[in-house]
Parts: C-alpha cells; structure tokens; sequence
C-alpha cells in the first residue's frame, strides 16, 4: 500500500517531464491531427471536466484543512488536528490524480486543438509555460513536505508546519488565478489583444468574478466533499468512537460548505453580470436561450441542495433533548424552502430557446401555452430569483440557529445520529460536483461557436451547443468517475491508516455539545 | 399516511386552481402540483422513523450514487430540449460567414501589399455564392436576399433585444423593428448595424448610454450577411408598429433621413413580375442611355457602393482614368464607342479572358450591369449622357 503512495507521489513530476517533451513535439499549429471516436469535444470536455473538479477539491480542501489545524492548535483540540489531517491524505491522493488529469488534458489539447493552444501559449506563454509548471513543483513540494512532516512538526515546530499550509494555499491559488485568466479571456477577450500587456490580458472583463467565484466555490466544495468523506467513513465505521468522529467530522464540513455556499450566489449574480456588460447577447444566450434549460437545472440543483442541508440540520438536531418545540418552525421553514425553489425554477417559458422553434405550426398559440403571461413575467426575472435565494439562505441560516440555541439547552451524543443524514451528506457533495459540471460547461457553450470569442472560430463539426439531455449524460458520467476517484483516494489515504496509533489517540469523547 | 395523502391532494388541487385563475398556463401549474408533491413526502421523510444502520454500507452508497445520477439525468432529459439538428445548421452558417469574411479580409490585405509593391493587381475574386449575390442590389432587394437576411437575424439572435410581429426582445433592450424600413435610411441601417453609436434610437437613450448594443457584427458578420440584413430590415415597413425615430449622438435632435421608397415585400416581385419592363442581354433598354436615375445607380455599381464587392472604380478609376496598368480608359471615346452595347455587356458580365477583367456576371444582375454601363458612356462625355454611338 505504501508503494502505491510514493508511486503516485512521483506522478505530478512525471507529468511535467512528459508535457514539456511532448508539448514541445504537438506544439505546432496545423489541422488536428487526431480525431478520436465518439467525438473530440466529448474527450476533451471529459478530461479538462475531470481535472476542474480535481482540481477545486485539491485546491478547496487545503483552505479549510489549514483552518482546522490552526483551530485544533490554538484550542488543543485534537478533534480538528484529526480532520485535518485525515483530509490532507485524501487530498494527496486525489492530488497526484489532478496531476495526471492535468497532464492528460494537455495533450489532448495539444494533439486535437493544436491551433487555439498554439494562439494560447503565444499570448500566455509566461502564466501557461512558466508560472504554471513553476507553481506546480512548488506546490507539489509544499504538499508533501505538509503531509509528510504532520508527525514530525508538531510542538515548538507546529507553527513551521502550519506555514507550509498556508504557504500551500497561496501557492495553489496563485496557480487557479493564472488558469483563471486563460478561461475567462476565452469568454470575454480584451479587444486589442494583439497589442494588449500580459497584464491587461490577464485583467480581462471577467477574471477577478472568475477568480472570486471559483475561489468561494473551491471552499464549498471542500466542505461537501470532506462532509461525503466523513459520511463514508461514518457507514464504514465499526466503533461508536470511530462514528462520533465521523459524525462530528461531517457536521463541520457540512456547515463549511453550506456557509460558503450561501456566500456564493453574489459573486455568481456579479460574474453573470460582468458578461451582461460584456456582450449581452452572451447573457441572454445563458439565461434566455440555448443555455435557459441548463439554468432551470442549476436551479434544481441549487434548490434541492438547500433542502438537503436543512434536513441535515434537522437530523443533527433531532438527536438533541430538548430540541422538540423547533421542530413546526422547522418545517414551516421546509415550505419556505421549497416555495422559494418553486420561484426559482419558473422560467420565462417551458422551452429551451428564446423563439418557438421554426418547425412550430403555430408560434402564437405555442407561445400562449408555454409562456408566463406579462403580468407574472416578473417571476422570471433576477429580483425574484434573488428574493427566492435570499429566503433559502435566511432558512438554512435560521435552522442553524435552532440548531445551536438546542444544543446548549439539551444533551446530544455524538455517533447517534440518523444514517438518512449521511446520505444527505452524501447528496450535497454530489449534487456540487454535478452544479460544478453543469456550470463549468455553461461558461464554455456561452462562448457558441468559438473557441476565443470573436477571436477565434470553432470551425469543427462539434461547435454547437449541445442539448441539456446530452450534457447531463455528459455530467451524470464525469460525476460518477470524480466520486470513483474520489472512493480511491478516501480508501488509499484513510481505510489503509486505520491501524495506525494517532487514529485512536485523537478519539473525541462521544457526549458533548461542543463543536469548536 | 393516508390522511397526510389527502390534504396534499386537497393542496394540489387549490394550486392548481388558483394559479390558473391567476394567469398561468398550465404546464406552470402542473410544476406548481409537483412542488406541493415534492413537500408532501419531504414531510413523510421529516417525521419518518430513523433507519437502521445499512448493513452493506458500501453497496448502499454505490446505489445511492446511481440513484442520484439517474434521477439528475433523467431531469437533465425531461426539461424541454431544442432540436440539435437546427442548431447544427445555424452553427454550419454561421461558420460559413466566418470563413466568408475572412477570405475577404486575407484578400483584401493581400491586395494592399501588392499595390503597395506597385505589382498589377488582378479584380479581386469576390467571395459569396452565386446565389447569395445575385440579388445585391439594395434599391429592389429579391424574395431570396430578404429571406436570407432574416435567416441572418436569427443566426446572431437579433431577436434577443427587438420585436418584430410582437415576438422576441424579454426585456426592453432594443426598439421593434417593424417599421424600420419606414424611418431609416439602408445607410443608416447598415451604419447602425456596424457601429451601433451612430445614432440614438428615440426613447432608448438609457440603453445607449449603456452600450446595450453589441459593438461586435463588424467582426462577426461577412459583408454579404449584412447585406441580407440590410434588406431584410429595410423590407419591414409596418407603420402600424411604432419604430422609434433616429437622434443625434450629440445634439439629441432627430436625424435627417431620406426614407427609401417602400421596397416590395418578400415575394412581390414574385407575383408581379409582368409589370416590369423585360430586359435582356443584347440591347440596352429603351431611354437608359441618358436616363439620369440610371445613371445615378449605375455610378453606385461602379463605385462599389450597390454591392461592395463590385468596385469598377478600383482599376478603372472614379473618373474613368485606369489607375491599373491595362485597365481599359473609359475617357477615350474611340475605344468606348468602338464596341456595341452588346460587346460591352459581355465583356462586363463574362470578363476578358487572360486579363484581370472578372466575369461580373454573378455578382451583378442583368439590370445593374446596363446601369453600369451606361454611366460608364458618360466618362468620355465630360458626365454628359449621351445615346451610345454603337449601338
């Protein structure tokens, strides 16, 4: 098992050596030179997907890792110093996995798009050829001195240990930020770009709501993912302490990532915005047109999300004593909860373009059918989308709350928890991955037939976009593959360490009302 | 259960009833009945009995990722869809004026250098399809140029800020188009189309000062779409639909604008087509010789202002004197005169074999080129008209 570690320790390294040598080979422009069966875009959104999603939990993880331990050290709690570093061997696995992803991706860019990754590396050459790969060693350097000195660096030295966490964090987001700057030029490209500074290619419309965006997003998503971590370990777990643990490890990520999630909706709110200002025939492609269906399902997803980590809460506190009386707001807050998902959710019309489709006999009448009349079209616009999100949040804030006014009145026990509630941990990773998926492809389908927009054409048979159907499948596949990985890297960095002495030194008492 | 069972049913009910009579259609409805169904068993789930832990606790949460997945995917399936294959062919199109407008692009750049090398300049290949050119002439645009205009205005989703017959535009961002034809110039149109702060549209100025308009169709769009756009917009003439008037970027004053003749809708000319003098190929028509308005558009063919691909000028130099090396020099009269009218159209409409002369044929209708020709016969005059001494 210890071989397979350092084998996949040496990975990113590899990685690197392969892409400078193969890079250097593919780099030059031409006709793709490959065309893979069932599709280049499908291979290339499958991958780079893959490595996004990797890549938000290696990059999310650590933020909330470090916190932990710096909270665990400053109370000598040694509940949080567990998580942490619990969390940090899944995430070494799942980093040598983003490495691998990564590298992959690279490749297929190079050999099936080699014109638009040429245009690319030309413009970005500093952030994509050097601050990339640099960052990259760095961080793989930092990475594993954090893990691997855990044991070593604690006491007089635990400080050191914690500066490399940060350390790691900047690194990683630094890196995230330069990648950021390619994605976002790709949607809203400065318009003299050809006679434009590194700098004002990188500050491009809407790279700072990227950055904002995805920074928040990787935090949310690292409380999902170590919420679904401690949920498997919790129904793997054959002691009640192993499940106290676990029960506990989960409640924190659990609030992590539904707090950070709650701050979510306004850097999105402003990112959609910046690309109104930019072109708003971008916006209105996203929200009105082709794109409007994947927005109905981002709804669900958001939605059901909210409904799934109240019921959490409501679990959690359906174990204390004295918790009884909140249980009617509770659920008159569940209805709030699901009437705001209901405004959320009306569209403008029930079909997925802005226009009936041209085949349509009778445009009037199909209209009349499917669409909200004048004096409720104001359902379907942002004021009441928003009203609708601030309401689930206030919900999800209250129960929270109730949550905590229980839990110094009452008694709770750790470990005793309904195991429904675990699947609702595990439902909120999942549902994240899937939101991050489906958005992730709404920012590349916005940009329509081109690969950089109005700069750069897509001329390959696959330049439409896609129907929702399609991308779901699409989705649902690279979902269930992240979780697989994700199941690996979880079985690799903990069920193999659950032998080992500091699992059960760092043991939490299984009755308590403490959480931080 | 049963009980619970019925109140939502009774709920269900009330729902739909109420937000039918409120104005909502009714598949909203049956969302709305799907909500109060979702609320019913979340209860169920609220006040269910704690499970037992799983037994197999690994196979549990491999069904209930499946479960998951599948439940999403066949959400992701069931919400309405458009059909892929009109997206395709949009795509297809688009693509095609892309790689339209690039060629024009790469060869016009072309042909600067070399005319900045003082090398002979062959006529420029025009790059559009026969029938996309056909029908270029602004001044009675054909059924086909309209049609191909509001496929146009689909394709870069016109519609996602005007009305035209009441659809498209959610929310106030642009004018209606239904009497554009009406108040603008096709100058001003295509000027707008390319730069949008050319002029305010009366009662947008909040919009304009916003740059709602994109500034982007003189990069997205080839030459020839704007055409098509052009005159599909300038065929809207609807004066029952109020298109609000042009103003003055900096004065707010209305513009002065010479309004087109109403163009023939779509089709007219399809049904009248008797009306119209018959013009063929071997004789210039009765009186077009010294015909100033026929002059008039044949100045525009050959200054390239009817159709910008066709630019007589460009060899043969506005005033007649060649400015390419070869190019034949309307000013002289014993070479104008010394071929007939009907040589001239061939050599107009077939070109001049190993020459850079081009068969204009495609590019120019049977009309346009009698225009051109007969504002060509007025070089050697000194711009007087005068009846063509070969006829």
């Amino acid at each position: 098992m210890h071989r397979i570690r350092r084998l996949l320790a040496v990975v990113p390294l590899a990685v690197l050596v392969l892409l400078i040598s193969g890079g250097t080979a593919w780099a030059a422009p031409g006709d793709p030179p490959v065309t893979l069966p069932w599709g280049n875009r499908q291979w290339i959104w499958f991958i780079a997907q893959l490595h996004l999603d990797l890549a938000a939990f290696i990059l999310g993880a650590p933020i909330f890792i470090v916190i932990s331990e710096i909270i665990g050290w400053w109370k000598q709690d040694t509940r949080f110093e567990r998580l942490a570093r619990e969390m940090t061997r899944v995430t070494v696995m799942a980093y040598s996995l983003t490495a691998l992803f990564g590298g992959f991706f690279i490749f297929l860019l190079i050999g099936m798009y080699p014109k638009v990754t040429s245009f690319v590396v030309e413009l970005y050459f500093p952030i994509w050829m050097m601050l990339y790969p640099v960052g990259f060693i760095i961080e793989t350097v930092l990475i594993y001195t954090y893990n691997y000195t855990w044991d070593r660096w604690q006491g007089a030295r635990k400080v050191w240990h914690i500066v490399t966490g940060v350390l790691l964090n900047i690194v990683g987001t630094l890196i995230m930020f330069g990648q950021n700057a390619i994605a976002s030029f790709m949607l809203t490209p400065i318009q003299d770009y050809q006679n434009a500074s590194l700098w004002e290619l990188i500050n491009n419309p809407t790279w700072w709501p990227l950055n904002i965006h995805r920074f928040i997003a990787n935090i949310t998503f690292g409380g999902f993912i170590c919420g679904m971590v401690a949920a498997i370990m919790f129904l793997l777990a054959k002691r009640d302490e192993e499940r106290a643990f676990y029960d506990w490890m989960g409640f924190i990520g659990n609030f992590i990532g539904l707090f950070s999630f709650a701050m979510l909706a306004l850097p999105g709110y402003i990112f959609g915005k910046e690309i109104y200002a930019y072109d708003a025939s971008l916006g209105i492609y996203m929200m009105s047109d082709r794109l409007s269906m994947y927005f109905e399902m981002q709804g669900i997803l958001i939605g059901t999300s909210y409904l799934i980590g109240a019921y959490y809460i409501w679990t959690s506190m359906r174990r204390i004593t004295k918790s009884e009386r909140f249980a009617p707001f509770m659920k008159v807050g569940f209805g709030l909860i699901l009437l705001a998902n209901a405004i959320w959710i009306t569209p403008r019309h029930w079909f997925a373009t802005m226009n009936p489709p041209a085949t349509v006999e009778n445009p009037d009448l199909f209209i009349r059918l499917r669409e909200l009349p004048a004096h409720l079209g104001f359902l379907a616009l942002m004021p009441a989308k928003n009203t609708a999100a601030f309401a689930s949040i206030l919900v999800v804030f209250i129960a929270y709350v109730f949550y905590f006014v229980s839990i110094r009145r009452g008694e709770m026990t750790w470990g005793k928890i309904n195991p429904t509630s675990q699947f609702a941990l595990i439902y909120l990773a999942f549902a994240a991955i899937w939101t991050m998926g489906l958005m992730g492809a709404v920012r590349e389908l916005a940009r329509k037939y081109y690969h950089i927009y109005l700069v750069m054409p897509d001329l390959t048979n696959e330049a439409y976009t896609p129907t929702l159907g399609f991308a779901s499948l699409m989705i649902t596949l690279i979902t269930l593959v992240f979780f697989a990985l994700i199941g690996l890297s979880i079985w690799l960095g903990l069920r193999t360490h659950v032998a080992e002495p500091e699992a059960q030194d760092v043991s939490i008492p299984a009755t308590g009302g403490s959480h931080a | 259960m049963l009980k619970s069972f019925f109140i939502a049913l009774v709920v269900a009910s009330a729902v739909f009833l109420i937000t039918n009579f409120i104005g909502f259609p009714v598949i909203f409805s049956w969302v709305f009945v799907g909500f109060v169904f979702i609320g019913w068993l979340f209860l169920l789930l609220l006040d269910a009995r704690p499970m037992a832990m799983p037994g197999r606790p690994l196979l549990s949460i491999v069904i209930f990722f499946l479960l998951a997945s599948s439940v999403l995917f066949l959400i992701g399936n069931f919400v309405p869809q458009y059909d892929p294959r009109e997206e395709i062919a949009k795509v297809k199109r688009l693509q095609s004026n892309f790689v339209k407008k690039e060629l024009a692009a790469q060869q016009e750049a072309l042909q600067a250098e070399m005319e900045a090398a003082g090398m002979q300049v062959a006529a420029a290949q025009p790059i559009t399809t026969t029938e996309e050119a056909t029908a270029a002439a602004p001044q009675a645009p054909s059924p086909e140029l309209i049609a191909a205009g509001e496929t146009v205005y689909n394709d870069f989703e016109c519609y996602n800020c005007h009305k035209i017959g009441g659809k498209g535009g959610v929310k106030r961002r642009g004018p209606a188009l239904d009497n554009v034809g009406g108040v603008l110039s096709a100058d001003l149109v295509r000027e707008k189309i390319l730069d949008p702060t050319v002029f305010i549209a009366e009662g947008f100025e909040r919009e304009y000062d916003k740059g709602v308009m994109p500034d982007t169709y003189s990069v997205q769009m080839a030459p020839d779409s704007v055409d098509a756009l052009v005159a599909y917009l300038m065929s809207l003439q609807d004066s029952s639909v109020e298109t609000p008037r042009p103003l003055d970027p900096d004065t707010g004053e209305p513009l002065q604008v010479q309004v087109a003749e109403a163009a023939p809708p779509a089709g007219a000319a399809e049904e009248a087509p008797a009306a119209a003098p018959e013009i063929g190929t071997e004789h210039m028509p009765e009186g077009w010789w010294t015909d100033p308005e026929i002059i008039a558009k044949g100045k525009e063919v050959y200054e390239g202002v009817a159709n910008p691909e066709v630019n007589c000028s460009a060899c043969h130099g506005r005033d007649g004197k060649p400015v390419l090396t070869g190019a034949a020099d309307f000013r002289d009269p014993e070479l104008v005169a010394g071929l007939s009218d009907t040589e001239w159209f061939n050599k107009v409409a077939n070109g001049v074999p190993d020459t850079p002369m081009t068969a204009w044929g495609e590019k120019l209708t049977v009309e346009q080129i009698w225009q051109v020709i007969a504002y060509q016969n007025t070089f050697h005059t000194g711009g007087k008209p005068e009846v063509h001494q070969n006829p």
